[in-house]
This record gives structure tokens, C-alpha cells and sequence, in this order.
């Protein structure tokens, strides 16, 4: 019996801690940092030092460590100055031309005094953000009277290489100064750029700002502070994954350098220079005039095409000396990178279709398959729930992620196991009346309901038009009843903010969002013809419309033909289509919708791009998306993976769960309302409501009930399941067991939270007993045995008998647990939950659990230790053994010499600590 | 109770350190992220291999504007790659534009065979048609405007008498310059051309040529399928690669071939299509590997889909590429080899059709371009023998098992019957499937070991009819030549290199007994490539497992010998 035990405590040990480094247990939440700085400039005269300006600064970055490839941090000031002659996007090489931006840039290596960094180190995409030049007479930029830059800086040419090209000399002829600022790679490399980057650039680098550049924008920022010197961003953190140039990772730490421009420290008359320096007198005032601006523009004032914001205060000279010393940085550091697996693994891959709202926990769980000699590559491949089931049905695929059961039961007995859960949430990028990205925001059912049906007008030819929206507001930002939810945000024109992006395929994400605001009697009401408070009504195409849906229909056919004329939009004069489904534009994948949101990128299909390749025609004509918002301006909806959020760092809205408003008030404010965010807790709160459904063997989200019970007003109504679904009968012993190895290890080691390998991240709330979900997880450990067994069981949702929360108990020895016909018992007990095959293996096809002819089947150490301790128990030892049962050897040796290895072990520690006993104390 | 618990944990530690037999295979060098831009008839398969090799630590972005947009960006080295459904042209027919690479090296690579589909909305009683036929010859007329109602006499015939409502046609049409309207074109221009030739002016074209009356123009694939299925568009029929309509479960038509069936561009018709596609081989040709598909079309097989076509990648092979750099190369190296290798095994499910093995290693050896660009790029993994594609056919390079084993039509699809009442987009990816069958019956009846087909090669044994579970109804196949009966499902997650068509008998073997077949069948494709080696899965019954067996328990020995006296030292140390 003890031995017994002992034997699966060894089992599971020692396929599970072998290659697993130890838990990393890091927060995001832990690694905020503030810094704070005063800065100042000062201006140099007669000897005498003036202090013009002088700020206190505070810096706060939300996240600073374990930082991934592309993600999203949170960067705020205040204190600074107030941002002149901004532009639309804060990235472009344009922005750099704003009058006192707070700049910030990626720079490898971390400050100090003994090594202060360099401009030299720091990221700019575009080749005239680190380099000056011009062919005044006299030649004194603002740059050459910095008073804070040694004399080498100061000359009319510094910095350039040795050797130039013939493309630089070309560009360069009759400029009176020049000033370089190379670039330095991650392996040393010194990239010289230059104008249009004429002597060499870094790979990742664009010679000019290129309109419809391919790559995604870049993370050099210059931030704008608002009248009251407040400011924040989103700042997309570069790694060596996506920028070998940068090179930043585990190994090479980085820091984010913010430098809040408040202009040159100016010593115009070159009195810290050699005599022999000095600008000539004639000169001096031109240098003065140069140096000591303090802007063109006003504060909040948009920077006017072609006309460039004063040099001297601008963030074009953010490497120079003045602005340079002025710094804060903040170390990063970096998770080891996801590029662990071998493009070529040993044997085939395992493949599992289906559900994209899993991607980033497959990531993460891949690496731990791949690098475990005994696993295998586990490979996720994604297509719409509903399509993978009905791969899944037909025999074409032997498992698939879905969050839904199948319509008609599967033709082979089938589990449903839980693995993961999550769930969809609403990203916006959406800005206040200052300029800033908005932090939280309110929604209810009906307001998605009136950005899914079409219902906003978006413009006003649209609205004059259309009848029967002609009292609508035009997007979202205009509606009353979302002005009430979220006060300060201001009413702005933009076809993406008429809609709510999302996924033009078949969706269970889909299918969840269109129950909850089934769910929603006020939605329900307004979708069936209810004017809300203040009028505004349902496009008449989606009146009644029968709820939920799996794919969203584009059901509005209006055609706004007064705007459909030449020199309007030709594209739809050419070719008239309905213009609201345009705006609508959802896309195929839940991945780009994340994408799109991260960096605004609004995907409405109205403008119209000319002229054709083909001369005097309209052919090749074609709508495009609108593209990136301009920042301090955005407003933006999209349906997105929780997972996917959590990784790039999209903010996710609060949704409603219950009101107790009546329905026809016009509410000011949010009160009598309940919203909740899509945190730990509002997951845990709605995972608290979930039920097992064994019609259709899963645990169906009742939105109903969230809706309708007071005790669920704290639960997030975006919770889904998502379960794997794998046949228990057909796909043979090797697939069975690779199969039954997979799903061990989510009903266990993959529901460890952090962002090692092999963990859970961010977005998935672990199924745990601590998060009220140790059934799910106790179901899942019993399906994977039986999808290693492939005798057709599908065990019961819930284990009967005693409640497997006892983990102190010794483990139920082999002769308790009847064996499945032709599986051998001694393997089969290794710690394991045996199962019982459903109605003999050739039963009918349901899935249903036949509870008691399961009653023999009684929890074990492993449905024991999965619900009550997920964090030491490993995934792998049923499963592990099954491959082996067919064997001789397995069927007695290995118990065998695990009994002999271990009652050694067990003497010698007797031996020793007898021995030693006294010393250890 | 804890102490021994802590020392079962070391113990275990030891254990698998000691059972541990391989660490993760040398990675290559380091990599850079890369961007690519163009087909979005293609697009599905690139952006699920880009995910698929995230893990390998690959960052590749890729923005579907076009195959016209994808050659001009890579010409402009804006990209670092591009892809695009067909090659340069020098002068663009329709636009009269210079269509070139602008000096940059380039060679063409297939990535991926598909179909081009015709998704429609047509109702009836509030109901979705799904079962629509058309000839080739319908499609010309439809779009050129000579046929303009659903209830046109001509598409009665197409359906075998089954009349269509009175419904307006609305063709639907890229807007952009897309390499699906140019396979579409390519295909009415050329077998059609007295219907197209009037009314096109043109023959291929990326860009649709101008028409009046109720064609619909749509950015993108995106824009094409949101609009087919959108409420203004009933009536509406347009083209698009085959994996855009299975993501919406949206009907698309069932296209008349040569032989006289209607059928679906699914991965074993598009196969079977394929195997007649002239690929240049002429390796000094700038066209080298692109694709005529002119016998394609004419292909009397009657499963072929005859709108088959390949996509290709365009990858900048030139040492001083201004581009490129080694980390990008590798990235890119190894990005294609995933993609062209271990990635086709999934196209078939998501509606693509994988590459045969002859232009997988055709493409490997265009990726070996980029290690002769620059030498440090480690192209060592480049091994056609890990791809696990299931087209493959152990000895014979040139052959496709997908379309060996492709099911022949339903006699309800043939011209003058039907039309056969399936929901004409649903599945049906397995031939053995045949309809709903008794997949279950198959799986309990089927292998598991009775005559090792399934067990050992894995995967979905039984799911289908096949021979070996003697339920075989709808699994019956016919072998190209001799009629001889596959054997047995074919597998489901392309793991069929377990088995294999021995070349003397025809008769489809065990992966495991397949090597000596392999191996004895040596010789090199037509262009010198070396033949794949089987890849054999190791069968849970056979002896080596307790070969496998007998080394663990001699690791677990070696451990019991090790470990008592390390455990005793280290706690003497404490």
C-alpha cells in the first residue's frame, strides 16, 4: 500500500520535474516603477547661467520585467511640458517635428554613472531622426550652441564616417553642417544612416517615413503632454525576436529612456568654447536665434503640413546633449524568448484544430512539449470552433479545441475535456477630451448590440439619407447613453467607431457575445424594435433578429448614392455597394482584430484609393481600410481573446451584468449598474456559475442566469470554456496515449500560472479548487486516461463517490478499480484513475456518462492532487505509461525496479538520517 | 512523510536526467524578423504557418495586399519577401506596366496548392442553396454579363433541370490586383475564350477587366466573402481561394471538369488537378518552377477541380541584397522550409491542398539559395524526410498519394444526373468518410493492430471504411493504373508517410515494412533530387518497444545503483 503510493509519487515525479525549470511565480502586476527628475534649461550669457524652464518630472511604466516580444507597456508622466504642433501619430518620423513631445525610446543597456548610455544604443526607425543637416550660412543650428555638449559636438560637421558613399555625397553636396548619430547593432555593428540613411542603416530601419510601410508601426514615441503637462502610451516593447538590431532579451537587458524636451540649454555666443571656436561675432545673433526659441505653436495646437516645429524645442534634437541629460530610463528585462522547439522535431507533430482564444496558452505549452524527450511537438492549429467540430465529426481531424458541444453528437464517443478558460473581452483604443488614452470604460449589451446591427449612421450622408436612421446618433461617441457610462469622452466622426470589429468566420466567440446580449432584456427589447431612452432604433435589417449567432450576418443594404458620385469616392461610384457593412469590415482571424486595436489601425473599408494602375480607368480602384487613428484622437471597438489581450496589452472594457435601471430611463450616469472587468476576479466570480451539463457533457456559460441571479452581478459575462475534444475510441494506442499525455498535462502542470514554459498566462484563470474549478480539472485528468485507454469511455463530469479533495489520503490501492477490458491493471494503477468503458464500447454515440456503472472508479492521488495542488503535480505519469502496456516488461518490471530503486533510497535516507540526525538539526 | 517525499523528488530528478536521451535539436542561427506582403488567395496558409512557427522563435509579418502589391513591394524592397499566385510579367496585360522585380534577384518557390472557389448566395425559401453546379462555360458567361438571372436556362442545365429562382446575378470581383482574378481569368480566357475573349479584350489579368451593370468590386478576400455573404448580396456568386468559404461553412460550386463531373476544389481533387500542371524545370529559366495549367484544365480525370493553381513565395537570393541580412535569411530559410515541409500537413484541412514531394524538394532547393547568398545561413535541416506531407509516396517523387487516393465523384455529380442533395461544402476531406458513414463502426471494427494498419502509423485509424476494418462500403479507392484497393483510412493528421504504395504491387504497406520497399526503390526525381527516406513510427507492439523497455529498466537500475549512495553523500554534507 505504501509502496504503492510511493511508486506513484516516483511516477509522477519523474516524467514531470525532470527538464521543468523551477516555477517562476513573477506577477506583471509587481514591476511597476516610478522615477522622478527635475529638468530644466538654461540659457548661457555673460557668463551667467538663467534658469528658463524648470520641471518636475514623474515617470511610471506599468511593467518592467518579463517582458515579451511586441508587447504593450503603459508609460505616464506628469510635470511636463505642454506639448505645441502635434501630430497625428505619435510613431511616424513626422512626430519628431512636435514642439516639447515627450520622447521615449527602447535604448539597449542600462544607465549608470560608471555608463551612462548613448543615444548611440537607442531605436529609431527613421533615417533623419538621428541625423541633422543644412546648408545655412551662417551654420549655426540650435545643436551647435548646446551648452551641455563637449566642443567635439559643437563643430559644423560631427560625426561623420570616414569614407563616405556616393549616395551621401550626392545628397550631401553644398550643406554647410551635418551632425551623425550612428546607430550601434546588438553584435557591434555601427550603422552610420545619414540623410535617407545614405551610408547605412540598420536592416530594421526605413531610409524616410514610407507611406504604407508594411512593417508595424515602430516604438520610438513622441508622446504628447496634455495643458496640465499629464501624458500617456502604450509603448510596444521590442526584443531580439522581432528586432535583432536592438537585440534585447534575457541575456541583454534594456531601458526605457524618456526624455521630456524642454528645449537647447543654449551657450550662443560659444563662451564654454575654445576661443578659436567661438562663433564670430556676425554670427552670434543667428546662433542665438537658433538656440533660444521657445516654439512656433500653441500648446494643444496642431502642427500644420510642411511646417516643421521650432528646432530648438522640438524632439527632432532629442540626442543632443541638452535634451540627452535631461533623461529618465528605466531598466527592462526580458522573458526567455518563445524560440525554444526545433523546426524539425522527432515524429510527427500532434495536431490539435480549433479555438484561436487558446493561442497564447498553446505557445506557451509548446515549448514544454518539444524540449520533453518524452512528449512530442504539440502543434495548435487554428480555424473557427465550429469548423473544427465539424472536421472533428467527419473523421478528418483527431482533436480540437471548442468551446461549444457538437449540434449532433460526435459519431465516436468523445470527451470534452476542459482546458483552458477565458474568454472574449472588448478592446478599445479610445481617447479623452485631453488627448489621452481612455483607462476604463463602460459598456452594455445594448450599446454592442447598436454597434453590431449597423444601427450607427457613422456619417452624415449616410444619416441624410437613410431614413430610418435618420434620428441615430452617428457612431457610438455620439450615443447619450454611452456618453452617460463613460463621461469625457468627446463625440468624434469615425467610421470605426461605429462599429465593433469582429470575426467574419464562424465563431464560438461569436456565438458567447451574441448570448450575452441576447441575455440582456434591454438589449433584447432594443433589438425587437424598442427605441432606447432617447430614440435612437435597431437598423430595420436586424429587427428581431433571432439570437445567439455563430457568424455575425451584414444584413444592411443601404446605398448612400448622392456620396457614390465622382470625385466623392470613385471606388463606389464604380462599383456601389452598401456602405455600413463597409464599415462593419470584420475580419478572419481573432489575432488581427488584436493586432488592429494595438496600434489603431481602423479597418473600415471607405477610402477610396486612386489613381488605377491602368490610365483613365477605374480598374484596380479599390477601398482600403482607413488605417491608423491619429493619436490623442482614436476610437476604436474590437471583439479579442482575453489571452490576446493580456499579451499585447490591449485595454479591455467592463461589461454589464446586471441593471436594476428601468428600461426607458434616461440614465445620466451609472448608477443602479453593475460592470465588470475581465480580471481574476470577475473570471473566478463568473467561473463560480458554471454547472455540468451532461446532455452535452461540457459546462455551459447560462448567460441567463449570470444575468438574472443578484449573486452573479459580480461575474465577468465574457467567460468561456474552452475544452478539448478528442475521441475515446478509434485513433489507436499511440495517438491515444500522445493524446491522453496532453491532456493530463492541462488538467494539471498547464494550469500553473506565470510565464514560464509551459505555463499558464496571462488572460486564463487556472483551473484550480482555489478558482472553483478543480472539477473541471479532475474531469479533464479522467479524460485523459480515458483517451489513453481508447475503450470508447467517457467518464462522468463529475467523479462520483467521495469528493476528491482529501489529498492527504493514501491512494486507493490497484485491486479497488476494476480494469478496463484488455488493459492491463499494473500499469494502469500507477497513481491513475481507471476507467470504465460506457455501455461496452459499441454504445450509443452521446457522450452521456452512465453514472453508475462508474462508481467503482474512485478518485486517486492524481484527481486528488489536481484539484488540491496543482503546482507540485506533473501531467504526464497514466498517460506516460500507456504507450508501454502491450508490453512484457512493462507489465512487471519497471513496478519492479521502482520498488527496488526506491526501498534502496528509502534504506539509505533511513541509514542516513539515523546517522546524521543530530548534525542536521 | 515529507523528508521521503523530498527524496522521491530528488530521486526522480536523477531518473529522468538519466532518461532523458535527446535535448532540443541545435537551433540555427539567430534569427531577425522578417516582413512578406501580397496574395491573399494564399493568406490562410501563410498566417497558420506563422503561428505554427512562433515557437521556433520566427517572426514573420505578412500583409495580404495583393499579389500585384507583393511583387511591386518586393521590386520597391519594401519586403523581404513576397508571395504571389504567378511569376513577374514583365509588362502587365492589362495596365500596360512594368511588372518586374526592378533588378532584385528573386526565385519563385511553390508554398501551397489550392482552388479557386465560387462562393454564392443564392436563397430560396429563406434558405441558402448549397448544392449549385456550373460548367466552366456558365461561370464565362456570368460573369461577362451575357447571363444575368439565377433561372437562365443555362445554369438549369448545369443543375440537370433544377431550376434556380429568379434572382439577379451579382458577380463579385477583386478590386485590387489579385492573383485569384488572374487564375480566374486565366481559366475562362483559356477554355472559354470565344464566351470571354469578347468581353475581356484581355487574356490572364490580375486586374478584372471594367464591366458595366451589377458586378460588385471587394478589397481583398476579406472584403470578397464579408460582401457574398452580407444581405445585399443575395444573387451573389464571386471567386476566392477554397479555405475562406470552409472558415464561413459557405456554399461554393461545384465546377464541371473535362470528365464530366462537377466537384469541389477540396484537397483531393486540387491533387489530382495538379498532376498535370507543366512545371518549368528549366532551372536557367527565370521562370523556373512556375506553373502551365493549361492541362489542367483539359484533365479528363473525373475528380479533378479544374481551377487548381499554386502559390508562390518570391525570396531575394542575390549576396548583396541591401535588404537581407544573415539573421533575415535564416528567418526566412527556415520560415519556407516549416512552411513547404512539416506545414503542408494541415493545408488540407483548411482548404489547401499540400505540395507533392517533387516541388517540395524543388523549393528546398530555392531555399538553399539563400545559404549560397550567404554561407552562414544554416540551411543543414533542410530535410525533406521530417516533412510527415501526405502526399508523398515512398520511391516515386513524382507521384501524390493525395491523388492516388482522391474518392471518385458521387455518380450524382455527373453531368445529365443529379445534382447530388449534400450540402456541397461540407467536408468530405476524407475520402474514406464517404458521406456519413459508419466512421464509428469503422473505429471499433477497424485496425487498432487486427491487421496493423492503424495502430502503428498511428492516427485515424478506423475512422474511415477502410478494407483492413472490413466495413470498407464507401472506402473503396481506386489506385491510378491498377485498380487496386487502398488499404484501409487514410490517415487523418498527415501521417500517412507511415504508409507507403509499394511500387511493384501497388498495394499500399505498412510505414514500417515500407522502408525496405523505399529503400530498394532508390533513384532521384527528374532533376536529380534524392529520394525521401520513409519515416517509420515506432509500433507500440513491436519488439524494439521492449528494446526501449529493457533500456529504461536499465537506466532505472543504473539510477538504483547511483542513487542511494549519492542521496547518503549529500546528506552527509547537511
Amino acid at each position: 500500500m505504501r509502496v504503492a503510493a510511493a511508486i506513484a509519487a516516483l511516477a509522477l515525479a519523474t516524467v514531470g520535474l525532470g527538464p521543468i525549470p523551477p516555477a517562476a511565480a513573477i506577477g506583471p502586476a509587481t514591476s511597476a516603477v516610478t522615477v522622478r527628475k527635475t529638468v530644466q534649461r538654461t540659457f548661457l550669457a555673460d557668463g551667467r547661467t538663467t534658469v528658463v524652464d524648470k520641471r518636475n518630472i514623474a515617470l511610471t511604466v506599468d511593467q518592467t520585467t518579463g517582458l515579451r516580444s511586441l508587447q504593450l507597456i503603459k508609460v505616464s508622466w506628469s510635470g511636463a511640458r505642454p506639448t505645441a504642433g502635434i501630430t497625428p501619430d505619435q510613431n511616424s518620423d513626422l512626430a519628431q517635428n512636435e514642439e516639447y513631445p515627450f520622447a521615449l525610446f527602447e535604448c539597449r543597456g542600462i544607465d549608470s554613472a560608471a555608463h551612462p548610455l548613448s543615444p548611440d544604443t537607442c531605436w529609431t526607425q527613421y533615417g533623419d531622426e538621428r541625423f541633422s543637416y543644412g546648408a545655412d550660412d551662417p551654420a549655426y543650428p540650435a545643436w551647435r550652441s548646446d551648452a551641455k555638449a563637449a566642443a567635439a559636438e559643437r563643430g559644423a560637421i560631427v560625426g561623420a564616417p570616414a569614407r563616405q558613399t556616393p549616395q551621401c555625397t550626392s545628397l550631401l553636396f553644398g550643406t554647410t553642417y551635418q551632425r551623425w548619430l550612428p546607430f550601434v547593432g546588438a553584435d557591434g555593428t555601427v550603422y552610420p544612416g545619414g540623410v535617407q540613411g545614405c551610408a547605412g542603416q540598420a536592416p530594421e530601419a526605413s531610409p524616410a517615413n514610407l507611406s504604407g510601410n508594411l512593417s508595424l508601426p515602430s516604438n520610438e514615441t513622441f508622446g504628447v503632454s496634455d495643458a496640465h503637462g499629464t501624458g500617456s502610451t502604450n509603448f510596444d516593447v521590442f526584443t531580439a525576436e522581432d528586432h535583432a538590431s536592438l537585440g534585447c532579451s534575457s541575456t541583454v537587458p534594456c531601458s526605457l529612456v524618456a526624455v521630456p524636451i524642454v528645449g537647447i540649454s543654449c551657450d550662443a555666443n560659444g563662451e564654454l568654447l575654445p576661443a578659436s571656436s567661438r562663433p564670430a561675432p556676425a554670427d552670434a545673433p543667428a546662433a542665438a536665434a537658433n538656440c533660444t526659441g521657445s516654439g512656433n505653436f500653441a500648446p494643444g495646437q496642431t502642427l500644420p503640413s510642411q511646417a516643421p516645429g521650432d528646432p530648438a524645442v522640438s524632439g527632432a534634437l532629442w540626442w543632443s546633449a541638452s535634451n540627452w541629460s535631461n533623461r529618465l530610463s528605466v531598466p527592462l528585462t526580458f522573458a526567455p524568448a518563445d524560440n525554444v522547439c526545433s523546426l524539425h522535431g522527432s515524429g510527427a507533430p500532434v495536431d490539435v484544430y480549433g479555438s484561436e482564444l487558446l493561442v497564447q496558452a498553446t505557445t506557451s505549452w509548446a515549448p514544454y512539449f518539444c524540449l520533453n524527450s518524452h512528449l512530442f511537438d504539440l502543434n495548435h492549429v487554428q480555424t473557427p470552433e465550429p469548423q473544427a467540430r465539424s472536421l472533428l465529426a467527419q473523421g478528418n481531424v483527431e482533436a480540437i479545441y471548442t468551446s461549444q458541444p457538437p449540434d449532433a453528437p460526435y459519431p465516436v464517443p468523445t470527451v470534452n475535456a476542459p482546458v483552458a478558460v477565458s474568454g472574449f473581452g472588448i478592446a478599445y483604443a479610445l481617447d479623452n477630451a485631453d488627448g489621452q488614452p481612455v483607462a476604463h470604460l463602460k459598456l452594455d449589451g445594448r450599446l454592442l448590440a447598436k454597434l453590431l446591427t449597423e444601427s450607427y449612421p457613422s456619417q452624415i450622408f449616410v444619416r441624410a439619407a437613410y431614413t430610418a436612421l435618420a434620428d441615430n446618433p452617428l457612431n457610438i461617441t455620439f450615443d447619450p447613453e454611452f456618453q452617460a457610462l463613460n463621461p469625457g469622452i468627446p463625440a468624434r466622426t469615425a467610421d470605426a467607431a461605429a462599429t465593433l470589429l469582429t470575426v467574419n468566420s464562424d465563431s464560438d466567440v461569436v456565438s458567447a457575445l451574441t448570448s450575452y446580449i441576447d441575455a440582456d432584456p434591454e438589449a433584447r427589447a432594443w433589438l425587437d424594435g424598442e427605441p432606447d431612452p432617447w430614440g435612437m432604433v435597431v437598423n430595420p435589417a436586424y429587427k428581431k433578429i433571432a439570437l445567439p449567432v455563430d457568424n455575425w450576418p451584414l444584413l444592411d443594404t443601404f446605398e448612400p448614392l448622392d456620396e457614390y458620385q465622382p470625385g466623392r469616392n470613385d471606388c463606389l461610384y464604380a462599383a456601389p455597394t452598401p456602405y455600413l457593412p463597409l464599415v462593419a469590415a470584420p475580419t478572419a482571424r481573432l489575432f488581427s482584430i488584436g493586432l488592429d486595436l494595438q496600434f489603431a489601425l481602423a479597418q473600415s473599408q471607405t477610402t477610396c484609393v486612386l489613381p488605377s494602375p491602368i490610365p483613365g480607368s477605374l480598374a484596380g480602384a479599390k477601398l482600403v481600410a482607413n488605417g491608423r487613428q491619429a493619436s490623442g484622437r482614436r476610437a476604436m471597438f474590437g471583439t479579442v481573446s482575453l489571452g490576446d489581450a493580456a499579451r499585447e496589452g490591449l485595454t479591455l472594457a467592463s461589461l454589464e451584468s446586471r441593471s436594476t435601471v428601468g428600461r426607458g430611463d434616461r440614465i445620466t450616469d451609472a448608477s443602479g449598474r453593475t460592470f465588470v472587468a475581465p480580471d481574476p476576479a470577475g473570471l473566478r466570480a463568473a467561473a463560480q456559475t458554471l454547472r455540468p451539463d451532461p446532455r452535452s457533457g461540457t459546462w455551459p456559460i447560462d448567460h441567463t442566469a449570470l444575468r438574472t441571479t443578484p449573486a452573479n452581478a459580480a461575474a465577468y459575462p465574457g467567460l468561456m470554456v474552452v475544452y478539448a475534444a478528442v475521441p475515446t475510441r478509434g485513433l489507436g494506442s499511440m495517438l491515444g496515449a500522445q493524446y491522453g499525455k496532453f491532456l493530463s498535462f492541462a488538467a494539471a502542470r498547464g494550469q500553473q500560472a506565470g510565464t514560464a514554459q509551459g505555463d499558464l498566462p496571462d488572460g486564463f484563470l487556472p483551473m484550480t479548487g482555489a478558482n472553483g474549478l478543480g472539477t473541471l480539472a479532475n474531469f479533464t485528468a479522467r479524460a485523459a486516461t480515458a483517451v489513453s485507454a481508447q475503450q470508447g469511455a467517457v467518464p462522468p463530469l463529475v467523479a462520483p463517490g467521495p469528493t476528491p479533495s482529501s489529498s492527504s489520503g493514501p491512494a486507493p490501492t490497484a485491486s479497488t478499480t476494476p480494469a478496463a477490458p484488455g488493459v492491463p491493471t499494473g500499469a494502469t494503477n500507477l497513481g491513475g484513475n481507471p476507467q470504465v468503458p460506457v455501455g461496452g464500447g459499441n454504445g450509443p454515440t452521446n457522450p452521456v456518462p452512465a453514472g453508475p456503472s462508474t462508481r467503482g472508479a474512485s478518485p486517486t492521488a492524481r484527481g486528488a492532487a489536481s484539484s488540491g495542488a496543482p503546482r507540485t503535480i506533473d501531467a504526464e505519469p497514466v498517460s506516460a505509461r500507456t504507450p508501454l502496456l502491450g508490453s512484457t516488461v512493462a507489465g512487471w518490471a519497471l513496478p519492479l525496479m521502482f520498488a527496488i530503486a526506491i526501498a534502496a533510497s528509502a534504506g539509505a535516507i533511513a541509514i542516513r538520517l539515523r546517522a546524521g540526525g543530530s548534525r542536521t538539526r | 512523510m515529507f523528508r521521503m517525499r523530498a527524496i522521491f523528488a530528488a530521486l526522480a530528478v536523477i531518473t529522468a536526467g538519466v532518461l532523458s536521451t535527446a535535448g532540443p535539436a541545435a537551433a540555427g542561427g539567430a534569427h531577425a524578423l522578417i516582413t512578406g506582403s501580397g496574395s491573399s488567395w494564399s493568406s490562410n496558409a501563410i498566417n497558420q504557418w506563422i503561428a505554427d512557427v512562433h515557437s521556433n522563435g520566427l517572426q514573420v509579418v505578412f500583409s495580404a495586399n495583393g499579389s500585384a502589391s507583393g511583387r511591386q513591394d518586393y521590386a520597391n524592397k519594401t519586403v523581404d519577401f513576397a508571395v504571389s499566385d504567378i511569376g513577374f510579367q514583365g509588362t502587365d496585360p492589362a495596365t500596360g506596366a512594368s511588372d518586374t522585380s526592378g533588378g532584385r534577384s528573386f526565385a519563385y518557390l511553390p508554398i501551397v496548392a489550392g482552388g479557386t472557389a465560387l462562393p454564392y448566395q443564392i436563397k430560396q425559401g429563406g434558405q441558402l442553396v448549397r448544392n449549385l453546379r456550373l460548367s466552366g462555360e456558365t461561370v464565362a458567361r456570368i460573369f461577362s454579363g451575357q447571363i444575368k438571372n439565377w433561372n437562365d436556362p443555362q445554369i438549369k442545365r448545369d443543375n440537370n433541370g433544377r431550376t434556380l429562382p429568379d434572382l439577379t446575378i451579382i458577380p463579385v470581383v477583386h478590386s485590387e490586383g489579385s492573383g485569384s482574378t488572374y487564375q480566374f481569368t486565366r481559366y475562362l480566357a483559356k477554355d472559354f475564350a470565344s464566351v470571354w475573349g469578347g468581353f475581356s479584350g484581355v487574356g490572364a489579368t490580375e486586374y478584372f477587366p471594367q464591366s458595366s451593370g451589377s458586378t460588385v468590386r471587394e478589397n481583398g478576400s476579406d472584403g470578397v466573402m464579408n460582401f457574398i455573404s452580407s444581405a445585399a448580396a443575395n444573387g451573389a456568386i464571386g471567386y476566392d481561394e477554397y479555405s475562406y468559404a470552409l472558415g464561413k461553412n459557405y456554399p461554393v460550386a461545384k465546377l464541371l471538369n473535362t470528365g464530366g463531373y462537377f466537384t469541389l476544389p477540396n484537397q483531393y481533387n486540387v491533387a489530382v488537378a495538379l498532376t498535370r500542371a507543366v512545371i518549368n524545370t528549366d532551372k536557367s529559366s527565370p521562370d523556373y518552377l512556375l506553373q502551365n495549367l493549361d492541362n489542367v484544365y483539359s484533365y479528363g480525370d473525373p475528380r479533378v477541380y479544374p481551377m487548381s493553381s499554386y502559390s508562390y513565395a518570391i525570396i531575394p537570393t542575390a549576396a548583396d541584397d541591401s535588404k537581407m541580412t544573415t539573421a533575415k535569411r535564416q528567418t526566412l530559410a527556415d520560415y519556407l522550409d516549416y512552411s513547404v515541409c512539416q506545414g503542408q500537413g494541415e493545408m488540407g484541412r483548411v482548404g489547401y491542398s499540400p505540395l507533392p514531394i517533387n516541388l517540395v524538394q524543388a523549393s528546398f532547393d530555392q531555399i538553399l539559395k539563400l545559404h549560397a547568398a550567404d554561407s552562414k545561413v544554416d540551411v543543414t535541416s533542410v530535410n525533406v524526410t521530417s516533412c510527415h506531407n501526405p502526399t508523398f509516396v515512398a520511391g516515386n517523387p513524382k507521384a501524390n498519394y493525395l491523388a492516388r487516393v482522391a474518392p471518385q465523384p458521387q455518380a450524382c455529380d455527373r453531368t445529365g444526373a443529379g445534382p447530388c442533395q449534400d450540402n456541397g461544402n461540407t467536408g468530405q476531406l476524407n475520402p474514406n468518410q464517404g458521406g456519413a458513414t459508419s466512421s464509428a463502426g469503422g473505429s471499433s471494427s477497424g485496425s487498432n493492430g487486427s491487421t496493423g494498419s492503424g495502430s502503428s502509423s498511428g492516427t485515424g485509424s478506423g475512422r474511415g471504411t477502410g478494407t483492413s476494418g472490413g466495413t470498407g462500403t464507401n472506402g473503396i479507392l481506386t489506385a491510378p493504373g491498377g485498380g487496386t484497393t487502398a488499404t484501409g483510412p487514410l490517415t487523418a493528421a498527415g501521417r500517412t508517410v507511415g504508409r507507403k504504395l509499394d511500387p511493384t504491387t501497388g498495394q499500399y504497406v505498412l510505414g514500417n515494412n515500407a522502408g525496405g520497399a523505399a529503400n530498394g526503390a532508390t533513384n532521384g526525381t527528374a532533376d536529380g533530387a534524392p529520394v525521401a527516406q520513409t519515416t517509420t513510427l515506432a509500433d507500440p507492439q513491436s519488439p524494439s518497444t521492449d528494446i526501449a523497455l529493457g533500456v529504461l529498466a536499465g537506466a532505472l537500475l543504473l539510477s538504483l545503483l547511483v542513487l542511494p549512495p549519492a542521496v547518503s553523500s549529500r546528506m552527509a554534507k547537511r
